[in-house]
């Protein structure tokens, strides 16, 4: 390396000599006479910033009666999010991601699942989705809200549904083999969903309550439940490294 | 349904209630009744240090804080998280009712929230072996080791992320095999063993006393060593100011001359406004060390091609000499961040090079970072003060400033240049290298032929400062023929125009 930076050195000076060129400006620095006025964009409460906020946690069935009850679920959404900073306290949120949804349900009911066999075992929805969302956070700590302090969001979200399955396991009464099924593209599942998002968060970590206000079912008296809490995780790079 | 939502909305206020346990300093009014305990708290070499320097021992910041104002503050938190000596202020874990409590307290004299993000100045390892030798000559630290000063008698404390595999590390073995390192603490967990979580410790403690075979890594071969964790590196995003005060303190007490810190605190808790040296608690910390004698150098930061592109804090700090990185071609390196303190003073103070081998996890690896500057230049310092070990920490300082290749002419992007080892040992009389000649409209600045070398680039440095010293203007520019450097007049009326060329420095008022 220190020869090639030899090499390089005696190459553009002879360069230079042969173009005429006398000088270079290498560095040039205009101090900032006043850092508040000049800098205050760069503080811990930047007019904009993105960041990834990955998602985990389960849905909360609300007991009523058309609620079809789970044995587990899985909510996990990874979604790029990006800041508007109105004032010290108020922010506009947008963003996109990707989520996955996954209920295992609790038992077999034929008013819920009329097309299959009440030998199904391991029956399972999962939804993957595209969804767009919008809202707004307030900051708690209005010095460092936007990025790293305390803030309470609350986000509405539109998801496309692109892929949906139903899966369940089926034994064969004649041989005792199991068989595995998966539906695809599934006819009585509507491709948009709809509904809010709340996000309590402490720095990078914090909690979130979702509730879908649409149904997955078209013409369908049961649904899968609303209800969706767990962590959430706010990924980003420290800029200012 | 509305239950459930009521009941979910009463966890999420839980949950917030579990957010609004905050981190306080509770600074308090007096020590009154305390016991002056100096004599069993401070080492032998600390009581030293104050001697030299004429700083009294009991001085109020060396005294400890009332018992009964610890246990009376302690019976209204949750947990206490720290105690400072210095600041004779407690760091607890309360609610901010607790906190309205304590602060009706007569002996409470204010409350400050407290929570940092703190960041290391370094970036990934490479190979490249040929670094080693140009660290230390870069800095003609030969001249140091040729004359035998190697930092002996010197205690650097070293405050970093961790230490992981310095003990099996071939490059610090002597450190090790010579009992050089008298005392480690890992302020994060409280306990002793500092060797793991990180390695970033460890190329920084390779910088200022590391050796590979016989070449030496960092000038300091002799001296002694404190090694501090404040935070875990994997971590990074968070961290507590007050590990940094207690390991100062902790230095203090241990008898430290010098403390390295390459670390620094910027955007997650601060404004670039804030970074004038008296805002954030870790520059008061810092300057305090400064106080009772230690020298603190810090690195400047990796914030030059960020937004941010200022100084960290505590480089901002008046009494710490802060280190900025240049490159191989002995200008400024881009990652390293730009001064001057947001009140207009001159950071960095000196400079040394970013890209340097260091002790890795492979054995020895090239690394990258203001965090590599700061260690060479501890090592420095070191040397420097065993040759004159009368001289107190700020004439120690300054001798770095005016042994530096750019001194007296200075910018935010080198600030004096890199200290010369070879300065304390034959002073070379410093002939003219340009000349500055001035006519009715325009000043130009004209190198002759015999000081243009012909090997490698050579560099004019121009600042225009005001009537305060602050510039509004710096420039590096390579030179490549003897053609004049011109200036128009009218553009600067008023400013101090400063040129530096090939270790002289001239000037003109316009």
């Amino acid at each position: 390396m220190k020869y090639n930076f030899k090499i390089l050195s005696i190459v553009i000076l002879t360069l230079f000599q042969f173009t005429g060129i006398a000088q270079k400006v290498v560095i040039s620095e205009n101090p900032p006479l006043d850092f508040k006025k000049e800098r205050s964009e760069f503080g811990p409460n930047q007019k904009r910033f993105d960041y990834l906020d990955l998602k985990l946690g389960g849905f909360i069935s609300n007991g009523a009666i058309n609620t079809i009850p789970t044995k587990s679920s899985l909510n996990l959404e990874l979604t790029k999010l990006f800041k508007r900073k109105i004032s010290e306290f108020f922010a506009l949120n947008y963003g996109i991601g990707i989520g996955h949804q996954l209920f295992v349900l609790d038992q077999y009911d034929i008013t819920y699942l009329p097309d299959i066999s009440d030998q199904s075992k391991e029956i399972k929805y999962r939804f993957i989705n595209l969804h767009p969302i919008i809202g707004f956070q307030i900051n708690f700590d209005n010095k460092k809200g936007n990025q790293m302090g305390k803030y309470i969001a609350c986000n509405a979200y539109l998801d496309w549904i692109f892929s949906d399955q139903l899966c369940y396991k089926y034994t064969n009464s004649s041989n005792s083999d199991q068989i595995k099924i998966t539906h695809k593209n599934l006819s009585n599942v509507s491709a948009f969903q709809y509904g809010f998002k709340l996000k309590i968060n402490g720095k990078k970590l914090g909690v979130f309550f979702d509730y879908r206000v649409s149904n997955y079912f078209i013409n369908q008296s049961h649904e899968l439940p609303k209800s969706s809490i767990g962590v959430n995780y706010s990924i980003y790079k420290n800029k200012y490294r | 349904m509305i239950r459930n939502i009521v009941l979910l909305l009463l966890v999420f206020a839980n949950l917030s209630s579990f957010f609004s346990q905050e981190k306080y300093w509770i600074y308090l009014k007096d020590k009154a009744g305390v016991e002056n305990d100096c004599y069993t708290y401070l080492s032998e070499k600390a009581i030293e240090r104050r001697i030299k320097i004429g700083y009294p021992i009991g001085a109020f910041t060396d005294l400890p804080i009332r018992d009964s104002y610890i246990n009376e503050i302690g019976n209204k938190v949750e947990k206490i998280n720290a105690k400072s000596r210095w600041l004779n202020a407690i760091c607890v874990e309360a609610n901010k009712k607790q906190i309205d409590c304590i602060s009706e307290l007569p002996f409470v004299k204010k409350i400050n929230k407290c929570n940092l993000s703190i960041n290391y100045c370094s970036m990934e390892n490479n190979n490249n072996d040929r670094l080693i030798e140009r660290q230390i000559s870069h800095m003609k630290g030969n001249s140091f080791k040729n004359n035998g000063f190697s930092g002996e008698g010197i205690r650097i404390c070293v405050i970093d992320g961790g230490f992981k595999g310095a003990k099996d590390s071939p490059v610090l073995k002597h450190l090790f095999d010579n009992n050089q390192i008298i005392k480690t603490w890992d302020f994060h967990h409280k306990k002793e063993n500092v060797y793991k979580y990180s390695y970033h410790g460890t190329a920084v403690l390779s910088c200022i006393g590391g050796k590979n075979a016989d070449n030496i890594m960092g000038l300091a071969q002799k001296a002694e060593f404190l090694l501090a964790i404040t935070e875990r590196m994997a971590v990074e995003n968070q961290s507590e100011e007050e590990l940094w005060l207690l390991a100062a303190e902790w230095a203090d007490a241990n008898g430290a001359d010098i403390i390295n810190t390459s670390l620094g605190y910027t955007a997650d808790e601060y404004f670039p406004f804030e970074m004038d040296g008296e805002t954030s608690i870790i520059s008061k910390a810092a300057n305090l060390a400064a106080k009772k004698g230690m020298l603190v150098v810090c690195s400047a930061g990796n914030s030059g091609t960020t937004n941010w592109k200022y100084i960290a804090t505590p480089a901002d700090a008046d009494s710490v000499l802060t280190v900025g990185a240049i490159s191989g071609s002995s200008i400024h390196r881009n990652f390293s961040s730009y001064g001057p303190t947001s009140d207009h003073r001159m950071k960095p103070n000196v400079v040394a090079y970013g890209d340097v081998m260091t002790a890795s996890k492979k054995g020895i690896s090239q690394s990258q970072g203001t965090s590599f500057s700061s260690p060479l230049i501890a090592g420095f310092a070191a040397c420097l003060w065993e040759m004159f070990p009368k001289y107190s920490n700020m004439e120690i300082f300054k001798l770095i400033e005016r042994s530096s290749s750019m001194y007296p002419y200075f910018d935010y992007a080198h600030g004096h240049g890199i200290p010369q080892a070879s300065y304390f040992f034959k002073q070379n009389k410093t002939e003219p290298t340009f000349k500055i000649i001035e006519d009715a409209k325009t000043i130009n600045v004209t190198i002759e032929e015999k000081n243009l070398s012909k090997q490698g680039i050579q560099y004019l440095f121009v600042h225009v400062a005001d009537e305060n010293d602050f510039l509004n203007h710096y420039e590096t520019i390579i030179i490549y023929k003897t053609i004049p450097y011109v200036v128009e007049k009218e553009k600067y009326k008023g400013k101090t125009l400063r040129f530096h060329f090939n270790g002289y420095t001239d000037e003109i008022q316009l």
